[in-house]
């Protein structure tokens, strides 16, 4: 099959090509619907996608881009790589980068492929004979024409996924804005007061791997922690249960010292938006299919621990936290000059398990018609149970036995006596309920309601960088009435009248009217002559 | 027999078996179709006879809010023209018109209907606006029997006619099953306009607005987009410039509440605001409104809870407008004697629509309220000695 000249080079405003599906571009060059790189192993394929996304965006060809494995009729197997050709400036791109990994790159649309412009035929080639093999894909080279087989497809994120980390080249860069950790559950406690000892800013959440097995893989903690201390960072990666990573665009994370071979940023459409994979180096990546529900990990520690925010390098730790330091070290901690801030205020944060009653919510003016129709369906017992204020823009509703009845709306529970924080948030610090009463005055004779800026807020993870001071709001109990009272509309009797044309003559029988008997000419007889003009007849007859 | 004594003849049968059942709220038989030219045979004879008389002098007038020893006078040959418009106009429901030979016979009478409406003068006394109401208001609530019969064989349809006695005879033997529905005269009358181009329901109304009490009283008779919205015309305001009248209309739209008559009333008033009234045209208009006001405001008063209306149309805000403007006249809430004196509600309640009314129906309103006034003393007095 090989020949030694197979190609004719093309020329400026050749229109007619003998290669089917390509034609020229604006630029007059010869371009088909594809491009497609020849690979004679895999070791070039992955060097070209290294290299093509660390300078271009892979997000562009991943929508049509196609990778398979192909094969002669003398068993040879290659690989080739399938990309859109939209124009001749991305083929370039692309064949730049491929030439520089071995590969052969190509133009076409469906079934013949002819070698893509290069420095000897600027405008392409096109082919001096069709190839008329029954084959998948023909390939024209200047050296040679290949009949081709697919043999089967491999999927690029498995490819690009199962690649592991190699170890950085270049010293790392120490100073991370942001990093994830993974931790064994067996490690929660002693690595989370690490961290509050050290006044680190991390979130944690719980997450499961993903994986085929039927038995789970034990849950295992995220951690999302901002300026890490580099000691600290230290300490946890050498660490055995402790993985950190350092963040490669929103949905990546490559473990520190190590070094994706594929620039992952370039690819962010392979993995869901939410979801998350974690590279380990020498170890499988971590896939998580969906980001966890993140809290401060202040909640996520006794009172007695958090106590030690602000507080570190003052020893007054417990006996799990000195074991902590015996096996991480030294803790060289910050100054004792710094002054913590006098006047902390108070902040609605997010919280990951929330086992609180529900006994209170606070419906939208928009959803007065469901809110209708949820009364319609409750008993009377939790009608009277349930109290109703309803202010400008929404109706609060209250009940001590639990609201569940009401599916509307946003849920408090009671964080304090008559202190209500949104379901799902808790307050910020985290104080004691009679000191929180104390603090917010008016809890006596009314109800407090911490209410979220926006209530998407609790859907959306970003928001927990935006937690701000809430100013509560207070609903007088006096205003408070039971439902019944309050919603139902006051019966306003209406008078039916009795004189309406159909029923003055109300009484039995009907008033029945029976026509005449049928006749064949129904105006037989009957005078049909014009009739007396009115004026005439009124004056003639009328009695009055 | 000569000519004119077989319609003296059927003008007596007629009497007896439409008119004085009609009156007296009893099932009617019908005649045969009334022409325009032979309602001169009612005036010249029948209705002055004394038997027909005698038994005229028992019927009264059957509404609850008027003088109870108000009699009602025998009908005029004006309202008889009416009535015989009416009485054809249920005639043409009759389905054996629909037959060959017979289908002329509808567009003759159709003829006969429009000329008997049109002939009608309005009524000259308040006793004879009485009679007409009743008359057109019984004849409207007129309902017709369909009755169908079936035997082991056969099936009869009886549409307003009576069942031979021979057709249910024997039935367990011939296992006879009779069924019937009673249908009113609306659903018949729009029944035969969706198949027909005879318009009954235009002619109905037509009828009706002839009879200005019923149209008072009744501004939603006839629904219908080819129906003629309600308007004020000069028989309806004359009847109003009766006071007995006049607070019995009041009475009953305030009764039937201002919401669903808001609309109707405030376009009827730009129509007539349009027509340049006289100032007695105006002020019997402005005293019915005073009055309904009032009445609403007793209604709301009574029943606690009772929802307060609020404009939302252009027309309903000109109503408003009105209300609101006859609120801030000098005296026309002190006529409101029978009252038990809601005028501080009034105020409220006015106050709580100004605030809803734009400025263009202000004006309009303004422009109408300030003009009404009687050109020469009450005339209330005048009309009660004339019935």
């Amino acid at each position: 099959m090989v020949k030694s000249l197979v190609l004719e080079r093309a020329i400026l405003h050749q229109t007619r090509f003998r290669t089917p599906g390509v034609g020229p571009d604006a630029r007059g060059v010869v371009l088909g619907g594809r491009g497609a790189v020849l690979f004679a192993s895999l070791d070039g394929l992955v060097r070209f996608l290294g290299a093509y996304s660390h300078e271009e965006s892979l997000d562009e060809l991943i929508p049509a881009l196609e990778i398979r494995q192909i094969i002669t009729p003398l068993k040879t197997r290659e690989l080739l790589l399938l990309v859109p050709a939209e124009s001749s400036y991305r083929m370039d791109r692309v064949a730049g980068h491929a030439r520089l990994v071995g590969g052969l790159v190509f133009t076409g649309t469906s079934r013949h492929f002819v070698q893509y412009r290069d420095w000897k035929s600027p405008l392409g080639y096109d082919v001096q004979d069709v190839v008329d093999t029954p084959a998948d894909i023909v390939l024209y080279s200047d050296s040679f024409q290949q009949a081709y087989s697919f043999e089967r497809p491999l999927d690029l994120p498995q490819l690009i996924f199962s690649l592991a980390p190699r170890l950085e080249t270049q010293p790392a860069d120490s100073s991370y804005e942001r990093i994830w950790i993974t931790v064994h559950q067996g490690l929660r406690g002693p690595c989370l007061r690490h961290l509050l000892r050290f006044g680190v800013r991390a979130r944690i959440g719980e997450f499961s791997r993903s994986t085929r097995e039927l038995v789970a893989h034990e849950s295992e903690l995220l951690l999302e922690a901002s300026r890490v201390p580099e000691h600290v960072l230290e300490l946890f990666r050498a660490l055995p249960g402790v993985d950190v990573f350092r963040p490669v665009g929103d949905n990546y994370g490559v473990e520190i010292g190590y070094q994706h071979p594929v620039a992952l940023e370039s690819c962010s459409t392979l993995v869901a938006q939410d979801g998350l994979i974690l590279f380990r180096g020498g170890a499988d990546a971590i896939h998580i299919e969906r980001k966890p529900s993140f809290a401060p990990i202040q909640h996520m520690v006794g009172a007695k621990q958090n106590s030690l925010i602000g507080k570190v390098g003052l020893g007054d730790t417990d006996g799990t936290d000195d074991a902590l330091s015996a096996s991480f070290g030294p803790t060289p901690g910050r100054s004792r000059d710094a002054e913590p801030s006098v006047a902390i205020p108070l902040k609605l944060t997010p919280r990951a398990h929330s086992n609180q009653r529900r006994v209170a919510t606070i419906i939208s003016f928009e959803q007065r018609s469901l809110f209708a129709r949820v009364l319609y369906l409750m008993p009377q017992k939790a009608l009277e149970s349930m109290r109703v204020v309803i202010s400008d823009e929404q109706f609060f509703v209250l009940d001590e036995s639990g609201i569940e009845g009401v599916p509307l709306g946003q849920f408090y529970s009671e964080l304090a006596p008559q202190i209500y924080v949104p379901v799902g948030y808790s307050l910020a610090p985290a104080i004691e309920p009679s000191l929180l009463q104390e603090l917010v005055p008016g809890s006596q004779d009314g109800h407090i309601f911490f209410q979220p800026e926006d209530h998407d807020l609790a859907h959306d993870d970003s928001a927990h960088h935006k937690s701000s001071p809430h100013q509560p709001v207070r609903v007088a109990d006096d205003a408070f009435e039971t439902c019944s009272r309050m919603l139902l509309q006051r019966l306003a009797p209406h008078t039916i009248r009795t004189d309406a044309p159909g029923d003055l003559a109300s009484g039995s029988p009907l008033p029945l009217f029976e026509y005449d008997r049928e006749r064949r000419f129904p105006l037989w007889g009957l005078d049909e002559d014009a009739p007396v003009s009115a004026e005439e007849t009124s004056t003639k007859s009328d009695p009055s | 027999m000569s000519a004119n004594k077989q319609d003296r003849v059927r003008a007596q049968r007629w009497f007896d078996e439409f008119l004085m059942p009609l009156a007296q709220a009893q099932s009617v038989c019908l005649q045969r179709p009334i022409s325009p030219f032979f309602t001169s045979a009612f005036d010249a004879s029948c209705h002055e006879a004394e038997s027909f008389l005698a038994q005229w002098h028992e019927i009264r007038v059957r509404q609850p809010r008027v003088p109870p020893n108000l009699r009602l006078p025998a009908p005029g040959a004006a309202t008889l023209r009416l009535v015989g418009a009416g009485h054809n106009l249920i005639s043409l429901t009759d389905s054996s018109l629909g037959r060959m030979g017979s289908r002329r016979a509808r567009g003759v009478i159709m003829t006969w209907v429009d000329e008997l409406i049109d002939s009608t003068t309005p009524p000259r006394t308040r006793g004879e606006t009485f009679t007409r109401h009743e008359l057109v208001t019984r004849l409207l609530a007129l309902k017709r029997k369909d009755t169908v019969i079936k035997n082991w064989a056969y099936t009869y349809r009886f549409r307003g006619r009576r069942v031979p006695g021979n057709v249910t005879a024997l039935p367990k033997l011939r296992r006879v099953r009779v069924s019937s529905t009673i249908r009113d005269l609306g659903s018949l009358w729009t029944e035969l306009d969706r198949t027909t181009a005879l318009e009954l329901t235009e002619r109905a109304h037509a009828l009706v607005v002839r009879s200005p009490l019923t149209h008072l009283l009744h501004p939603n008779l006839f629904p219908g987009e080819k129906i003629p919205p309600f308007r004020f015309t000069w028989a309806s305001i004359a009847v109003l410039s009766d006071p007995t009248m006049r607070s019995l209309v009041a009475r009953t739209l305030a009764d039937y509440g201002i919401a669903p008559l808001a609309d109707q009333l405030g376009r009827a008033l730009e129509s007539f605001a349009a027509h340049r009234p006289s100032p007695n045209l105006r002020y019997y208009l402005m005293t019915l409104l005073a009055e309904m006001l009032g009445y609403y405001a007793l209604t709301v008063e009574r029943t606690p809870g009772h929802p307060w209306w609020i404009p939302k149309t252009r027309h309903e805000r000109v109503f408003a407008a009105f209300l609101s403007a006859i609120s801030d006249g000098p005296d026309w809430l002190s006529r409101l004697v029978e009252l038990d004196d809601p005028r501080q509600l009034i105020r409220r309640l006015t106050t709580h629509l100004a605030t809803r009314v734009d400025d263009a129906a202000k004006r309009l309103a303004s422009s109408v309220v300030d003009g009404a006034r009687l050109s020469s003393g009450p005339a209330e007095d005048k009309r009660e000695n004339a019935s």
